[in-house]
């Protein structure tokens, strides 16, 4: 999954700040060792795109063996406010985009967006603004 | 290890051993006395041997050994022969023979010489890059009857990736049940039944490996997923039947492809492809002269 949105999500720097200029953002795995408060402020990224883990349960063919996977990934997109990045209108430019890249780019394993859900979240402070996409994927044997 | 289903498809040569092609094959003897060719219930061929000295060999030839005719067939492209033999002793041997172009290899012997009391089907790969001319059926090394029930050379059997939603094989009982005028309930007769029925349930979505891989649905040139089952329906015209081989289910027997169904249904946020396929068992003769176990290979 992170390899798929290293290559499509923000390809073409399509996620822009307030002002209209490209954006430092990322794709990461969930639950870092590294405060996540530091990535927004001491690296400037605007916006998270967080691959979590994965549920997966085996397709089994008429003779026992496995034959493949459906598989449900989390994905997190996460943005803070900041000079010049309105979060929850970075938030919806990343989910535009996630959006994107699942419509375009289905094949390869079939991927498809079954759900979203808001999980923003106040840490004291600040809000994190947090919206979490699940991807399904159909997949064949490792 | 997985056991996949798998079934033939393209046809080169079927002699089904009825009465089509029985008068076109040339008798050789060489110590074995070989009684005309017959096809027992236009089913199978009966060799029979009244004689047996010397070299004990006689064969029949298709369709001729002389050369004036010739299958002409390539082994590159048509790469497996399918046959189904049986013998009435231990002492008799049914043997085939691929007899190549000359120039070739010679020929190769696809059933080397052996007895079985019981319905026997062998499937082997042709030495490629030959032109087969012509095939012999052999009976040799005593008296007694040889039969054959058929012998197919087609292109490959193509393994089937997954019945991942279903495989049914549902073989009726050899009874048949009508109703009777002006009564209640069936009555039961055993003058005929309904051929054994398999259903496979397959994920088109689901394969492994490249394209013309075993367990890939597209073969080498195919543009569809699934494509040999519109081959198989398409040319059933004049390909009668197809060997089935229903892997981990064990069953090998001679199947008609009735129907393969391809689907597109999709469940709001999911799409899935599907081929439902149903075969019908094909026969020409009576299962009486069959053990189950026979009629279904579940020895071979």
């Amino acid at each position: 999954m992170k390899t798929y949105l290293d290559t499509y999500f923000n390809d073409a720097a399509q996620i822009t700040g307030d002002g209209g200029g490209a954006v430092n953002v990322i794709v990461a795995f969930d639950n870092p060792n590294y405060p996540i408060s530091r990535v927004f402020i001491d690296k400037g990224v605007k916006l998270i795109a967080s691959v979590g883990q994965s549920e997966s349960q085996s397709i089994v063919d008429s003779d026992h063996y496995p034959v493949g996977y459906d598989e449900k990934v989390p994905v997190t997109l996460a943005a803070m406010d900041q000079a010049g990045v309105t979060a929850i209108l970075m938030l919806e430019k990343g989910e535009a985009e996630l959006r994107r890249v699942a419509e375009t780019y289905p094949f390869g394993s079939l991927r498809r967006i079954t759900g979203s859900k808001p999980e923003t979240e106040w840490h004291g402070g600040f809000y994190i603004f947090k919206v979490q996409y699940v991807f399904s994927y159909k997949r064949n044997l490792t | 290890m997985s056991s996949k289903p798998s079934i033939t498809y393209g046809h080169a040569f079927l002699d089904d051993c009825g009465v089509d092609l029985m008068s076109l094959y040339a008798k050789t003897e060489d110590g074995q006395t070989l009684q005309a060719l017959e096809t027992i219930d236009d089913d199978y061929y009966k060799l029979g041997v009244t004689g047996s000295i010397g070299n004990k060999i006689g064969f029949w030839s298709y369709p001729d050994e002389g050369g004036s005719d010739e299958l002409a067939l390539s082994s590159t492209a048509y790469p497996f022969i399918i046959i189904r033999y049986k013998t009435n002793s231990s002492s008799i041997k049914a043997k085939v023979e691929l007899v190549f172009h000359a120039g070739g290899s010679g020929s190769q012997v696809v059933l080397a010489e052996t007895s079985s009391l019981t319905w026997k089907t062998v499937v082997v790969a042709i030495t490629p890059s030959e032109t087969i001319d012509h095939l012999r059926l052999y009976a040799n090394g005593a008296t007694g009857i040889v039969y054959y029930e058929f012998i197919l050379i087609c292109k490959g059997q193509f393994q089937i990736p997954n019945t991942a939603n279903g495989f049914d094989f549902d073989p009726a009982p050899r009874y048949a049940e009508y109703i009777v005028p002006g009564a209640v309930g069936n009555e039961r007769d055993c003058m005929g039944a309904e051929p054994a029925i398999v259903t496979m349930n397959c994920d088109l979505d689901i394969d492994t490996g490249s394209i013309g891989d075993v367990g890939n649905w597209l073969r080498t040139g195919d543009l569809m997923k699934g494509q040999v089952f519109v081959d198989i329906s398409h040319n059933a015209k004049s390909e009668p039947f197809q060997w089935i081989d229903l892997g981990d289910l064990v069953a090998q027997f001679k199947v008609t492809l009735d129907k393969p169904g391809f689907s597109r249904r999709t469940n709001r946020s999911e799409a899935n492809h599907t081929l439902d396929l149903i075969f019908s068992e094909y026969r020409r003769g009576r299962a009486n002269d069959e053990t189950y176990i026979e009629r279904f290979g579940l020895d071979l």
